[in-house]
């Protein structure tokens, strides 16, 4: 009788708990979900943004994504193009050699807070990317180091991330001021005066880091420093980050930010009702509302693209199999999409290459250097670029989503050439006899072998895929080297490129530019980042860098680039493994679309998708 | 009673050097890997930075001086605060890890009720029908729950209760996030807690309300089939030994009702053990709801850790060891104390 009680009471407790998992049930419960409304977007990104300040330096492409809807630059793209047209200006004339830059501004545009966009304005946003001095931020686009210090006048000898500078003080930001860098010539006319010509100067300018923002508006949310070793300018604190422009914003651009959710990282976009319409006053954003929800697991993303409860969902290339028809891909490089009402644009070019690099000065944990320098000899890196099979590579770490290179640069750069020529081909053969011969005069043999051993990040499987191919295909060839594969941990792998600890490493690497000169200055110049933790040092080909970005004319510069390019290519320090393709309009991570999402076209140079030129049906 | 706060300020005193164990390990393992430049934790990996900049980060963060000073300088920080700066949060690592917390204990706490709510009857049943189909079927499910991975579990509930639901037209669950994006959109919750079911009740917004709860079914369910099982066996082996005592066979001699027997004498006895499991469970379940938050994109410490680890964002990684470190020993504390409040016998 008891337990039949007791059973009983149990019952009656499920069924409440039944009731109370149905009852909130229901209000989840649309047939058709409110976001499938055509004035409403959802997006669910991988890796959501971090924060929206466009001074601020970053690696995350889902900052780029709502700055690029939120703010606008003085030129920008056009549709796909990649040549940056008047925007904000109506045009611009160069100076003194390509000293000097004076754009015009278009009349009547308001910032989203009601501010007036002038002249007063784009040197406000420009001087205060130099004075904030983010270690990432604008120095990195306005090239640094011994090959070329420095562009904005002044920037170099102020900043401390980038440059000589040696303090945040009152009187480096007045010197800095006094160099005159950006100057307002009326409301409507603003100058920038460069330390030397540079041929990517309107280029760069076209990237998020030259967005322009309100200075009432970041002005109105700033506190002035009370430490009085810091300099500063009305809404500025030199060398310091502007933590509510982190969050929040308030440009010119399509859409504004409604809400920045930082624990979610969540944004939510809405059309700016004053919007101005862009250069040819066309550009009226449709989509009323964009969602865009961090969403790290990408089964969760895939079944809410099924489900048809977001209109946008990334997926990586690693898992594209579950929306696309792989035999017809791998076998006849067509994509066909297996979920109905799903479209996968593409492949396109993308902005992101993966490589190997060879170290020629392999040091101890000490810093001193080691016996044993075998990629010293330019027939040792020969050998081990020919054993690297990369058309396997792109086919089955990739999954097709990589194309051959000859260089460093994506078709989708300026100054990619097809006609420059590959220092090496996956030949075993010929890697076997390389090596013979340098192992005479090295002194390794297959009498005498030497061991030697290549690293990869343990939580990046593709490099190990590589690594192990590497090694596999020089042990076989039985010349003298035993190669052994460690997975390191990630930070145990960065230490051991960084610190030169290794003498072959892999890697990928992305640009946020279409303009090639961040890549060219870190593998082709000694001071340059790739370059520097290979020290791979060649004085003919830091000389053709400078030239290259102080050359105006672009014929002539994608001529200077083809010549440094061919180069370094013949010093054979890089393997190339392929440029990647995306579908979609990737950040991080290719994306796929819903059928009912209409507009699409791809640029390379944007990061994420260009919300205006998008609508649903 | 004094001989209880005695025992907590005894234990208050050890934690401090448990703590002090914790930021030892913890310390090592961001700094003291040999043969690895500490530095390379602190820097983006493919950030261009100088190599002047990289000298004033250096002496920035003491990385020069000996390891047992570098520990100083290290707890000097923690103490101030200073967890040091997440690449992947773009915040503070304890600011990022404070601003998340509601979420989990949101979470987790809902989590050990469902489990309670599920575990204790269902413990209680299977102590009453020993051996019999019953128990048998209790034990399966509890132990096939457990033995499922919970990233498994969590894709097939979202499976069954969102996309096969919805694709038929019928009423589903959230799959993802803690409120629905147009909810908070329409109908705005102003923080008072960070606890949202907490939240939307003081500000009487049902709709926030409802949004929440539907939210929160799908990966509590699947956290709480984490210590289910624990709670399931614990209370049918304390309830059999309960059973087993003299004065329940008093009880029942009595001429008691068995259901006054078994809910007023054998389970309010044979509980005390569960309480302590359930506490444990809670400590295991802020810290190890690391999946489930990623998996239901639920925006916690879980999930944040997850991030971290996917960004190779060390700092962030140790500090969130850290953080559920020493949420667990406090959780600890607070659960023994508790089981001497609750069971008068037990004497420190």
């Amino acid at each position: 009788m008891t337990i039949i009680r007791l059973a009983t009471s149990l019952r009656l407790m499920l069924a409440v708990l039944a009731t109370v998992l149905a009852a909130t049930a229901l209000p989840a419960a649309r047939p058709a979900p409110a976001w499938a409304a055509n004035d409403t977007l959802v997006w669910d990104i991988a890796a959501g943004p971090q924060y929206v300040d466009p001074v601020m330096g970053t690696s995350a492409q889902a900052n780029v994504m709502v700055v690029q809807n939120v703010y606008e630059r003085l030129v920008w793209y056009d549709g796909p193009g990649t040549q940056p047209i008047p925007w904000l200006a109506t045009g611009w004339e160069v100076k003194d050699g390509g000293r000097r830059y004076v754009f015009k501004l278009r009349k009547g545009i308001k910032f989203q807070d009601g501010g007036e966009l002038d002249a007063a304005a784009v040197k406000f946003s420009f001087d205060r990317a130099v004075l904030l001095d983010d270690p990432g931020g604008i120095g990195s686009f306005f090239p640094t180091g011994t090959a070329a210090p420095g562009i904005l006048k002044g920037a170099w000898e102020f900043s401390k991330s980038f440059g000589a500078g040696k303090d945040y003080s009152q009187a480096a930001v007045d010197r800095y001021m006094a160099a005159g860098a950006v100057k307002v010539i009326d409301p409507l006319t603003v100058e920038f005066n460069l330390a030397q010509p540079y041929g990517a100067f309107l280029s760069d300018i076209a990237t998020f880091m030259g967005s322009i923002v309100s200075p009432t508006y970041v002005t109105a949310h700033w506190t002035k420093p009370t430490d009085p070793t810091r300099g500063s300018i009305p809404g500025v604190t030199a060398g310091q980050r502007d933590d509510w422009m982190l969050y929040h914003a308030s440009g010119t651009g399509p859409y504004t930010l409604e809400t920045f959710d930082k624990a979610t990282a969540n944004v939510v976009l809405k059309a700016s009702p004053g919007y101005w319409g862009g250069p040819a006053g066309k550009i009226k954003p449709r989509l009323q509302t964009v969602i865009v929800r961090a969403t790290l697991d990408q089964a969760t993303r895939l079944l809410n693209l099924k489900s048809g409860g977001v209109d946008i969902a990334d997926i990586s290339t690693a898992g594209i199999f579950d929306v696309i028809d792989k035999k017809k891909w791998l076998d006849e490089k067509k994509i066909e999409p297996l979920l109905p009402g799903v479209t996968v644009p593409g492949p396109n070019p993308w902005l992101t290459i993966y490589f190997a690099k060879m170290n020629v000065k392999i040091k101890n944990p000490d810093g001193s250097l080691a016996p044993f320098q075998p990629f010293q000899d330019p027939r040792v890196r020969k050998a081990f670029a020919s054993a690297v099979d990369t058309a396997d590579i792109r086919r089955n770490v990739f999954n097709g989503f990589a194309e051959p290179i000859a260089w460093g640069l994506t078709p989708a750069q300026f100054g990619y050439d097809p006609k420059v020529k590959a220092s090496y081909a996956f030949d075993l053969a010929e890697s076997k006899k390389l090596l013979l011969e340098a192992g005479k005069e090295r002194g390794f043999g297959p009498d005498r072998p030497r061991d030697l051993v290549i690293i990869y990040n343990a939580a990046a499987p593709w490099q190990g895929y590589i690594a192990t191919q590497v090694a596999s295909n020089i042990n076989g060839l039985n010349a003298g080297l035993r190669l052994d594969v460690k997975a390191l941990s990630f930070t145990e792998y960065v230490n051991s490129w960084r610190s030169q600890l290794t003498g072959f490493s892999i890697h990928s690497t992305f640009s946020l530019t279409a303009d090639p000169n961040s890549w060219l200055s870190a593998f082709g110049t000694s001071a340059g980042f790739w370059a520097r933790t290979s020290s791979y040092d060649n004085s003919k080909s830091d000389a053709l860098y400078t030239k290259q970005f102080q050359a105006l004319d672009p014929k002539q510069r994608a001529k200077l680039i083809s010549e440094m390019v061919q180069l370094v290519n013949d010093d054979v320090m890089w393997v190339w493994i392929g440029a990647a393709t995306a579908y979609g309009q990737p950040t991080f991570n290719p994306n796929v679309l819903r059928a009912s999402v209409k507009g699409f076209y791809y640029n390379p140079t944007y990061q994420g998708f260009y919300f205006p030129a998008l609508w649903k049906e | 009673m004094s001989g209880l706060v005695a025992y907590a300020l005894r234990r208050l005193a050890y934690l401090g050097l448990v703590l002090l164990g914790v930021s030892l390990i913890v310390f090592l393992l961001l700094r003291g890997m040999p043969g690895v430049d500490p530095l390379a934790a602190y820097i983006a990996p493919g950030l261009p930075m100088s190599p002047e900049a990289l000298r004033g980060l250096r002496a920035e963060l003491h990385l020069d001086d000996p390891l047992p000073v570098q520990y100083v300088y290290y707890v000097r920080d923690l103490l101030r605060g200073d967890w040091g700066f997440s690449r992947t949060a773009a915040q503070p690592v304890l600011d990022a890890l404070l601003g998340r917390l509601p979420a989990t204990v949101e979470l987790a706490v809902v989590a050990v009720v469902l489990s309670a709510l599920l575990g204790i009857p269902a413990g209680v049943v299977a102590a009453l029908r020993k051996d019999r189909p019953a128990d048998v079927a209790v034990r399966v499910v509890s132990i096939t729950g457990i033995s499922f991975p919970v990233f498994w579990l969590g894709i097939l509930l979202q499976l069954v209760f969102f996309y096969y639901l919805q694709t038929l037209g019928l009423p589903s669950l959230p799959s993802r996030g803690r409120v629905g994006d147009l909810v908070a959109l329409q109908y705005p919750l102003g923080p008072i807690t960070g606890f949202y079911l907490v939240d939307s009740v003081l500000r009487g917004n049902a709709p926030f309300l409802a949004s929440a709860v539907s939210h929160l079914v799908l990966p509590a369910l699947t956290l709480s089939l984490i210590s289910l099982a624990a709670v399931v066996r614990v209370m049918r082996a304390s309830m059999l030994e309960v059973l087993r005592q003299d004065y329940i066979l008093l009880a029942r001699s009595k001429g008691l009702p068995g259901r006054v027997v078994v809910l007023r004498h054998a389970l309010r006895n044979a509980i005390t053990p569960v309480l302590t499991t359930t506490g444990t469970t809670l400590g295991i379940l802020l810290g190890g709801a690391v999946v489930v938050e990623t998996v239901f994109s639920w925006p916690g410490i879980g999930r944040l850790a997850a991030q971290g680890i996917l960004n190779n964002d060390s700092v962030l990684v140790v500090g969130f060891t850290l953080f559920v470190a020493t949420m667990m020993v406090f959780v600890n504390l607070l659960v023994d104390v508790l089981y001497a409040v609750v069971d008068p016998r037990v004497r420190y």
